[in-house]
């Protein structure tokens, strides 16, 4: 080859050859839809707007249970639960699963010398006092799932 | 000599065949979800604003493209609808035939209402 004179033009299509294979064997990459993030960025967004102004039990739970079917719009289901720490205790329970206490897409306020820990743990929050909001939210499908934590 | 003009040649090759490479892969999924991304970020910046959730509020879909119109480089649809409702007001909406279209929804919980960007990419 070397007496040919064509080493280095040899050795470019060897290079050009094996990079050919290589794209052609590469499988495609998998790149999240950033839609599932979008909801779950929607959701703290607004929540945030919501504790700027007043409320009360019920419209916790308006606002849960419109987002709640929000996300189910956008063929997702999400499980949901968010605990408010104001002039009372509001928990608002969208997990899917019924409580005898608080039950299913249902909001309960607690004063805040009775908290109940057995019932604010249902959240699978660390419930922390000092922290205005915690909240759980998992949305997900067949193929996607997210999970955020406050 | 001779060598010198091999190395040229194989050198030329292999600019060319980078070149044609950097032309012909197609980077869209990735580049979509950036905008995505980008769009999302900044219909939540001005979600914080009252000014646009009031133009959210009377559905002006026209004032809401124009407000954005700078930080979309992509052709994109803005439509305001009522929560979970096909009542909609809509701004410049496009036969979809050739397009990928990609939306993002956010939801106003306090008016009820959803913005939908649709962007299109060729």
């Amino acid at each position: 080859m070397k007496e040919n004179g064509f080493a280095y033009i040899f050795v470019a299509v060897i290079i050009i050859m094996l990079i050919t294979a290589m794209l052609l064997l590469e499988k495609p990459i998998y790149i999240k839809e950033y839609k599932i993030n979008h909801l779950i960025e929607n959701y703290k967004s607004e929540i945030t707007y919501f504790l700027e102004n007043d409320f009360n039990e019920e419209d916790l739970n308006n606002f849960n249970y419109n987002f709640y079917n929000f996300i189910k719009s956008h063929n997702y289901k999400i499980k949901l639960c968010t605990i408010i720490n104001s002039d009372k205790i509001y928990l608002s329970n969208y997990l899917g699963e019924e409580d005898i206490q608080i039950g299913n897409k249902n909001t309960i306020s607690l004063a805040k010398q009775e908290k109940d820990y057995n019932i604010l743990n249902k959240c699978d929050l660390d419930y922390n006092s000092y922290q205005n909001i915690s909240y759980y939210i998992e949305i997900y499908n067949t193929e996607e799932k997210i999970i955020e934590k406050n | 000599m001779i060598k010198t003009l091999e190395a040229v040649i194989a050198i030329t090759i292999l600019l060319l065949f980078f070149l044609t490479i950097s032309q012909t892969i197609d980077f869209s999924k990735t580049k979509t979800n950036t905008l995505e991304k980008n769009i999302s970020k900044y219909v939540q910046i001005n979600a914080e604003k009252d000014e646009f959730r009031q133009l959210i509020e009377s559905k002006n879909s026209e004032e809401i493209y124009n407000t954005i119109f700078k930080n979309i480089e992509n052709n994109y649809s803005v439509s305001v609808c009522d929560f979970l409702n096909n009542d909609c007001n809509s701004y410049n909406i496009i036969d979809q035939n050739g397009f990928t279209i990609k939306y993002i929804d956010y939801y106003f919980y306090d008016i009820n209402k959803v913005l939908n960007i649709g962007v299109w990419i060729k």
